[in-house]
């Protein structure tokens, strides 16, 4: 049980404990990042196969993680939330032009051997009758020129914000809440219509002939619940520690905890609806996507989609429907790790699965290992940058008091 | 009651030198008062009443002669009575959102307009819940629509999702109607002991259920209204959803689109919200009104209609842009021979203009309070929504796979007879609501204002929620 959230216990003057970290995410991330992608962008032969196949799965994961944190830093903008001011820091790290960066070197590998693993770039695919339709959108310039064109607004939107909080927290100037509130609004209209066009190409072209149009939000939901249980983890893991023994909260948990039960629920709700739909629909070109990941009636595909019903959705959100489970800050991180534990196999089943030479049901296992390591750097990578970022602010806004004069006037 | 002028007041929420006793009057005088219900009152009821007896005509005939007397042919067997079923379960989907899921996040804005919301709620439900039934041939079989033994042996198709209908819009409107009467219970006690005549202490006395506003009652009377609205949030999101499936999970070109679920109950809150500013608007201007539903209101429900607008134009972008990267024939012909250029062209970029140009306006703060401005719009929106329902189903089922199903649909007179009588019907049930019943939610707002006036942090909750 947090001692920072339910007594008055001594505080922790020491920093939070991820600071720890960084030094050897640094260097593990920085040499396993750029080492991959150069082996990546020159090598051949089947281990390269393997291995670029493999790293699929661990880019759009963390991309995903990207694209969530910056959904939030938009959406905590726009309406001035207070609850997100102790994950707004992590958020802004984890979304800066350094995270957009990392992304776009890491994307080159798969800019210069995209025909490894899109079946749409090879040259069979311009007798085929549908990939043919889609060409003009479906080739090398659009895929780099969109996707690196939509990383660079991302970056410039998630700089423009930190920028501006930055200034507010020197200055206390209030016209800077306008300011990020006039910009985040339509940014996050932008926001989610190019990025609908990035994770066309990037994910939902692994399989090129199938096609949904919820896939674009199911996707991003999935990234910010990533986003939102790892910055809760590291922030209520830290609940003694300063600044955020501050603001911390039985309210401001619980207020965390609403905001993940509410993302279940959409994410429930989005999966469930495409399935139901593309289910019913029983056409070839859209079951397609669920066809060899319910046929392994045993082990495989088949079964990490059953278990993430139960560890995406089901226990998540008994577990967050009880205040009692958000009003602690120890068993808020404990189901904040849970969720994010289970983002990572659900999103192994939306992309692992996908991949075109693993759409046979006995395909799962052999890459299992490549994906892992695929995975681990890149988060490595990640968190590399994002820890190397954040500490270039001060952890919680200096700008906004609100948490701590709650704190100080709650009962 | 003592004056709290002393209090620090935001007066974003409620406006004025207001105090308990004038919260009281500026809402029971609607019905203590009767006198106070001129002309217009007597106006668009006379239209109202005379409308929905356009509609008690238009079901007789239908009884009398069958469905044939609609405009459904082969292949378009759907027409304007799901299209106007879908529009009027849309316009109803804002009171409940308003009441209930509002009130979840703490949203006390919500105290001036959840009452008529919910009203029209019901309303819209009801008007809705005709055309499926009618469209059934026999209504007095709908039963039939509900599983229960029989010696028939006959059950329903669950498989379907117009049973999953039958049972969303009867739970959503059995928890709304409970909801909403929960709420005013309050209120009755209010009139109750403020009335002066006889017949009001009876009626209102007896809808009040003995309510003395004792501890107890409140603390009951909390954890229910608490309880209820965390039933009905799931159905706001489930009803609309369930509707979107009817369509949905066929193949028919244009129907069997994934984003459906989402994108039906976003246009349900837009097409809800323009509704509830449509009545709003008026409402507050008339009956002198403006110091409780305050010009900050209407900014937020433009601001939830601007954003819920914005997600319904990404869900039509998304169908033009997918129905081409599918590389689906019989898609692609629905979107650019249909839609774009064919005969009913004109109602599709009329829609867009509708709901995805019109509305951009309310980005300009200036235009979030000018009442003329917000109401052009909003009914923009609705005849939008309409126009919406009409693009997906006629359009769809007229450009089918078949050559054979390119018959054009046209409504008949029966048709707009009867969408023209359930408008009637709604107006007219309005009309009595806003004179014998209280408009607006007299025991929240009071509670607003003790809030607002009496407690420091609280004011300050208040502000940060808003």
């Amino acid at each position: 049980m947090s001692e920072a959230v339910i007594s008055n216990a001594p505080v922790d003057t020491e920093k939070p404990k991820f600071f720890n970290y960084k030094g050897i995410t640094t260097i593990l991330g920085g040499v396993g990042f750029l080492g991959l992608v150069a082996f990546l962008s020159v090598g051949s032969g089947d281990t390269h196969k393997f291995m670029l196949n493999s790293y699929m799965y661990g880019y759009i994961f963390w991309l995903m993680v990207t694209c969530g944190c910056l959904a939030l830093t938009l959406l905590h903008n726009s309406i001035k939330s207070s609850w997100t001011l102790p994950v707004l820091r992590i958020f802004e790290a984890g979304s800066g032009w350094m995270t957009w960066g990392m992304l776009a070197i890491g994307l080159v590998p798969l800019i210069l051997k995209t025909d490894v693993v899109y079946e749409w770039a090879r040259p069979e695919a311009a007798s085929d009758f549908i990939l043919s339709r889609k060409a003009a959108f479906l080739n090398k310039p659009v895929f780099a020129g969109v996707i690196l064109g939509g990383y660079a607004l991302f970056a410039f939107m998630a700089n423009t914000l930190r920028k501006s909080t930055n200034r507010h927290d020197k200055s206390g100037d209030a016209n800077e809440y306008q300011f990020r509130t006039n910009f985040a609004t339509p940014m996050m209209v932008i926001f989610v219509s190019v990025l609908t066009f990035v994770l066309t190409l990037l994910a939902m072209s692994l399989t090129p002939k199938w096609y949904s149009t919820i896939y674009t939000l199911w996707l991003l939901i999935g990234g910010c619940q990533a986003a939102l249980s790892m910055a809760i983890f590291l922030v209520t893991r830290n609940a003694a520690k300063q600044p955020y023994a501050n603001v911390m909260a039985p309210g401001l948990t619980k207020d965390l905890g609403n905001m993940m039960f509410v993302l279940t629920m959409l994410w429930g709700y989005t999966s469930v609806s495409q399935l139901i739909i593309l289910w019913n629909g029983n056409l070839p070109e859209t079951t397609v996507f669920y066809a060899h990941r319910g046929a392994d009636a045993m082990l495989g595909w088949n079964l990490i989609g059953a278990s993430t019903i139960l560890g995406c959705f089901v226990i998540p959100f008994v577990t967050l429907l009880s205040p009692r489970v958000k009003r602690y800050a120890d068993r808020l991180a404990l189901i904040a790790a849970f969720i994010f534990c289970f983002r990572i196999l659900d999103v192994y089943w939306i992309i692992g699965a996908s991949i075109p030479s693993r759409m046979s049901p006995q395909a799962f296992g052999p890459s299992s290992i490549f994906d892992a390591i695929g995975w681990i750097v890149m988060a490595l990578a990640w968190f590399a940058v994002m820890l190397n970022n954040v500490e270039k602010a001060p952890l919680i806004p200096l700008y906004d008091k609100r948490l701590e004069e709650a704190k100080n006037n709650a009962h | 009651m003592a004056k709290v002028q002393d209090r620090k007041l935001n007066d974003l929420l409620i406006t004025g030198d207001q105090t308990y006793t004038s919260i009281d009057s500026s809402v029971d005088r609607l019905i203590l008062n009767q006198k106070l219900h001129g002309k217009g009152w007597n106006i668009l009821f006379l239209i109202g009443i005379s409308l929905t007896g356009l509609l008690g005509v238009s079901i007789f005939w239908l009884l009398y002669q069958g469905i044939g007397i609609w405009g459904n042919n082969v292949p378009s067997a759907w027409g304007f009575d799901i299209i106007n079923f879908v529009w009027w379960i849309g316009i109803g989907h804002a009171g409940t959102l308003i009441s209930a899921i509002l009130l979840l996040m703490r949203q006390q804005w919500r105290n001036s307009i959840n009452r008529f919301a919910e009203a029209m709620t019901i309303f819209a439900v009801m008007c809705a819940g005709l055309y499926p039934i009618l469209h059934t041939g026999r209504p007095w079989n709908a039963y039939w629509l509900f599983p229960y033994p029989n010696i028939l042996a006959m059950w329903p198709q669950f498989r379907s999702p117009l049973m999953w209908d039958v049972a969303a819009v009867s739970t959503y409107f059995s928890v709304s109607a409970v909801f909403w009467f929960v709420g005013l219970i309050p209120d009755f006690a209010t009139l109750r002991d403020k009335s002066t005549n006889k017949y009001g202490k009876v009626i209102f006395g007896t809808l009040a259920m003995g309510w003395r506003g004792s501890n107890q009652h409140w603390h009951r009377y909390e954890q229910m209204y608490l309880l209820l609205a965390g039933l009905s949030t799931p159905l706001v999101l489930s009803v609309h959803s369930i509707v979107s499936f009817d369509f949905a999970i066929s193949i028919v070109p244009g129907w069997n689109v994934t984003v459906f679920p989402p994108y039906f109950v976003a246009g349900a809150v837009f097409a809800g919200f323009a509704m509830v500013m449509t009545w709003g608007l008026p409402l507050r201007k008339f009956y002198n009104l403006k110091h409780l539903i305050t010009d900050r209101h209407i900014d937020w429900m433009c601001k939830i209609t601007l954003a819920t607008g914005l997600i319904v134009f990404y869900g039509y972008l998304l169908e033009i842009f997918y129905s081409w990267y599918s590389g689906n024939f019989y898609e692609f012909k629905l979107l650019m021979k249909t839609r774009f250029t064919g005969i009913y062209a004109p109602m599709y970029w009329l829609l867009i203009f509708c709901n995805g140009i019109a509305p951009q306006i309310f980005w300009v703060p200036k235009y979030r309070r000018h009442e003329p401005t917000i109401i052009v719009v909003c009914f923009l929106i609705s005849v939008g929504m309409w126009l919406e329902r009409f693009v997906i189903i006629p359009m769809s089922l007229t450009n089918n796979y078949l050559p054979s199903s390119d018959k054009p649909y046209y409504p008949s007179f029966w048709d707009v007879a009867m969408f023209t009588g359930t408008i009637g019907l709604f107006i007219t049930l309005m009309m009595l609501f806003i004179r014998f019943l209280p408009v607006i939610n007299i025991f929240e707002v009071k509670d607003l204002f003790y809030k607002m006036g009496g407690k420091k942090e609280i004011v300050e909750e208040v502000g940060a929620n808003s």
